[in-house]
């Protein structure tokens, strides 16, 4: 009797011992820089980069989820960080996906923080691929040299 | 006893998904964006030459002007000078530079100009751009106007030399 008290508290124990699974829920990109290269006042260059950047999305919680977009801060001058680019001359447009959900395919700016892509209930287990394309248009007064700023993709349920 | 083990297993297998927990439902990735922006410094004339025409000795010959255009966006402070490359001259006859006068204005500019002054070998800066200049959205357009006070005494002859604009920045 004592010892099936003690086996059934063991396996009592173990079941009640909280498990936690690792979810898959995970965002790349294929490549770490967005570069426009070397632009002029006044010039607009868009398709860039021309075979798009890839953001490979998965989930296996088979519930929806979102893609959005956002910029940190505008695209601010190396040297000079006052000078910036105001983030209504940058744009995003959604290109191709391997998903089944809606992908946004119309030019957007970067002013607010946006959705790119919203997947179903269940999609995105092998992970999904939302090719995204970029145009920037420098505004006339803009100062020589090197700007950056950081786009960040979230992934949300 | 047996009843006991199942009803055990029964209310562990009910209890068992509660304790399952899921990671973070949000996910960041950044993707670095750069873009470098040309370097413009540039400086137009609207003409290449300047005729004063036929002038007699002891007087004031017509005055001409050419537009200036500038555009930069160093955002570094800047200016605009003159000078001749050499005295004005026909053969062995010279007229000294400093008989070619100049005037200055700002059509469409915020800087701080200099009215008028003589033409000199070495440049004199004539216009220094205001501070919203140092990155140019349209163009700064100068007026510069010149004229040549002739001696008396001067020979006949046609004279000429070449005169310089410079932008420069600091």
């Amino acid at each position: 009797m004592i010892r099936s008290i003690a086996l059934l508290s063991i396996f009592a124990f173990l079941f009640f011992l909280p498990v936690t699974a690792e979810a898959i829920f995970n965002i790349e990109t294929d490549q770490q820089t967005l570069d426009f290269g070397l632009m002029a006042p006044n010039e607009v260059r868009d398709n860039v980069p021309s075979k798009g950047v890839m953001v490979k999305c998965t989930s296996d919680q088979g519930i929806p989820w979102r893609l959005r977009i956002r910029l940190e801060s505008p695209l601010a001058h190396v040297n000079n960080p006052s000078e910036t680019i105001a983030s209504d001359h940058f744009w995003w447009y959604g290109a191709n996906t391997t998903g089944i959900g809606t992908l946004v395919t119309n030019e957007n700016d970067f002013t607010v923080e946006r959705i790119v892509y919203s997947a179903p209930a269940g999609e995105g287990a092998n992970g999904i691929d939302v090719e995204l394309r970029f145009k920037l248009a420098l505004p006339p007064r803009t100062q020589s040299g090197d700007y950056l700023t950081k786009i960040i993709f979230t992934l949300i349920e | 006893m047996l009843k006991v083990v199942r009803v055990l297993v029964v209310f562990s297998l009910l209890i068992f998904p509660a304790f399952i927990t899921s990671e973070a439902s949000q996910q960041d990735t950044p993707l670095m964006a750069t873009v470098s922006v040309r370097s413009v410094f540039k400086i137009t004339l609207q003409a290449t030459m300047l005729d004063f025409g036929t002038v007699d000795p002891g007087t004031k010959s017509s005055e001409k002007t050419i537009g200036i255009s500038c555009v930069t966006n160093n955002n570094n402070a800047w200016s605009v000078s003159v000078n001749a490359e050499s005295p004005f001259s026909s053969g062995e006859y010279e007229i000294p530079i400093s008989q070619l006068k100049w005037k200055a204005a700002a059509t469409a500019g915020t800087g701080q100009v200099t009215d008028s002054g003589e033409t000199s070998l070495t440049p004199e800066n004539f216009y220094m751009a205001g501070m919203d200049e140092y990155i140019t959205e349209t163009p700064v357009q100068l007026a510069f106007t010149m004229f040549v006070d002739v001696p008396g005494a001067q020979p006949a002859g046609t004279y000429s030399t070449v005169v310089i604009v410079t932008m420069h920045e600091e």
